[in-house]
């Protein structure tokens, strides 16, 4: 490959502001604790007693991590968080998934998670709201519903004892996803908020709507594309019906947000309306495309982000 | 041929004892976006990339053995890049000599997987994920020798990146015996000396200095214990002697030196994985 002098320039300048982000001052509010595997945590007494949490084991009644990452203490629960990890779904989170089979009245669905999700067709809405009958002809119209590799939007009913979780889709808000792309992320970079579906406004009174999944799958599309399922449900759509053109300059808008979810998981940030939004300001004037490809521009974001750290760090110095 | 010289160096100037230049590397560039870890890692000139896929469901239901459905499930599987393995010689380098060539050493791979999803068995901490498999893929990018160590800590440390629980962090070193001394990390002159050969995992946790005479909590071979009392050689997990025959002496040798070899490993492993959380962590505070 050749890379001319400007890039190579550029690929450097990104790799020293990485440099130096990692090398900024810790907040001085919270001292992070790294451990790897077979490590005694650091912290932890013996002989004041201790409860084991995710991450951890017992050895030599010491407490040593299983994972590489940051220690989590609640009073005497120690666990140990990896960095990177798959998700692991917990009663409530809403997440994004994609139908991996049908099977006798369940779908299963990919969530990201270390076994496959679980959605009984008990636990859906109907399109339409009409009341549905338990017979042979309901399940043989399953695929009609949700077909394989449909991405579907859900929530996270409960847990079964191995871990896997069993999903429900009771609400209008849930249902089929359409109109727009899914952008993976790691896990960890999505926090658990009040609000997971949410409407940005890239231009003055052009939204483009993102549910960011609890499980690191975000959905990036038109308006309406996520939430209001009400339009859809009087009428009772089939799924034909829902394939609206969306128009190019709408792609466009999408496209570009969804590029900016990505380069948030390529520099590890948080991924959240606000942070989408910062990118998607910094990307004016870039086309959608060179935005990811561009070390440049990751350059750019990553300096941003430390003024914005060493600011807030002097003015906390000032108090 | 004399491996070492009358001053004790080896051929490419290293004292017996002494591990090439190691260094190791997280996402590794090859396969860094499609799965859930990977790493690579070096012995000097040897370079092995391992990638990382799952855990997810075990994908048939019909074939789960009673192992898999309380444990995590490993799959291992290795592959040398054409390019990696030593030249072949211009006189037989027509095709049939090329694919016999290839043949033996996927058959040499197949076996090396096998004997690293047993070892990984014990090492990973399989009981929190029941129902489920992890699928792992590892390559030979360049082999000078000292190969399988170096896979198996590239291995290792792509589990570690994927976030899947391990019980330490195991390391793997590779010793050969040639002119009756003990060669730590031979590289690809010393491995084809045909000396006795020498394949070590060892655990790397720090022990509490009273527990000396305490046995480690996973698969060791008990009757070595009580053969060698020593501290390092209790840590090792698996061993495994190939290529000839040894004196007793001679094996408490090799083991020590690799015990040695595998500290020595593990501080650049720990001291990689420490810097690799620093970074990840730097991104990820007080973002607004």
């Amino acid at each position: 490959m050749i890379v001319s002098e400007v890039e190579q320039q550029m690929r450097e300048r990104k790799m020293s502001a990485l440099q130096s982000l990692t090398t900024s001052s810790a907040p001085s509010s919270r001292v992070m604790l790294y451990t790897t595997p077979g490590e005694v945590v650091d912290g932890v007494n013996a002989s004041e007693g201790f409860l084991k949490g995710h991450g951890t084991q017992v050895s030599e009644g010491e407490l040593r991590a299983t994972v590489s990452g940051v220690v989590e203490r609640v009073n005497k629960l120690v666990s140990v968080k990896p960095m990177k990890a798959k998700y692991t779904p917990e009663t409530g989170d809403v997440v994004v998934g994609r139908i991996n089979m049908i099977s006798s009245k369940r779908w299963k669905v990919d969530i990201n998670s270390r076994q496959e999700a679980v959605l009984q067709l008990s636990s859906v809405n109907l399109p339409s709201g009409q009341q549905r009958r338990r017979n042979e002809a309901d399940e043989l119209n399953m695929s009609r519903l949700f077909d394989t590799a449909d991405v579907i939007s859900a929530e996270v009913q409960s847990l079964f004892q191995d871990g896997a979780a069993n999903l429900h889709a009771r609400s209008t808000k849930y249902g089929r996803l359409s109109r727009g792309v899914l952008v993976e992320v790691c896990p960890s970079l999505v926090k658990r908020l009040p609000q997971h579906f949410h409407a940005l406004e890239v231009a003055p009174g052009v939204f483009i709507e993102v549910l960011i999944g609890c499980n690191g799958f975000i959905w990036v599309g038109s308006p309406g594309a996520a939430t209001s399922k009400q339009a859809t449900n009087e009428k009772s759509k089939t799924h034909e019906e829902e394939l609206v053109v969306v128009d190019k300059k709408e792609r466009e808008n999408i496209v570009r947000v969804a590029n900016c979810v990505r380069v948030l998981d390529e520099i590890f940030f948080y991924v959240t309306p606000q942070s989408i939004m910062s990118i998607y300001k910094q990307s004016e004037g870039i086309d959608a495309k060179s935005i990811l490809t561009s070390d440049g521009f990751l350059a750019r974001v990553i300096e941003r982000e430390i003024d914005a750290r060493t600011r807030t760090e002097e003015d906390a110095d000032m108090l | 041929m004399e491996y070492v010289s009358l001053e004790g160096l080896r051929n490419d100037g290293r004292r017996p004892n002494e591990c090439r230049h190691t260094s190791c590397a997280f996402e590794n560039p090859i396969s860094a976006n499609s799965c859930s870890g990977s790493a690579e890692f070096t012995f000097g000139q040897t370079t092995a990339v391992a990638a990382v896929f799952g855990p997810h469901s075990s994908l048939s239901t019909s074939t789960i053995d009673s192992l898999s459905i309380e444990r995590l499930k490993v799959t291992v599987e290795i592959t040398s890049a054409a390019f990696g393995m030593d030249a072949i010689p211009k006189k037989r380098a027509t095709n049939a000599a090329t694919l016999m060539k290839s043949s033996k050493s996927s058959r040499k791979n197949k076996e090396l997987a096998v004997k690293f999803e047993q070892i990984l068995r014990c090492c990973i901490d399989a009981k929190r994920y029941p129902r489920s498999e992890v699928y792992v893929s590892a390559a030979t990018i360049n082999d000078d020798g000292s190969a399988s160590a170096a896979l198996f800590n590239g291995i290792v440390l792509a589990l570690v990146d994927a976030g899947i629980p391990m019980l330490d962090v195991f390391v793997a070193v590779c010793a050969t015996r040639l002119d009756g001394e003990t060669l730590l990390d031979q590289n690809e002159v010393e491995e084809r000396g045909r000396g006795v050969e020498c394949f070590v995992v060892a655990e790397t946790k720090e022990r509490r200095k009273t527990d000396g005479l305490q046995k480690g909590n996973i698969g060791f071979n008990s009757k070595m214990n009580d053969d060698y009392g020593d501290d390092d050689v209790k840590r090792i997990v698996s061993y495994d002697i190939s290529g000839g025959k040894l004196a007793p002496a001679a094996v408490d040798d090799l083991l020590r030196a690799c015990a040695k070899g595998c500290d020595e490993v593990s501080r650049v492993v720990r001291k990689a994985m420490k810097k690799r959380l620093r970074k990840l962590a730097s991104t990820t505070r007080n973002l607004a």
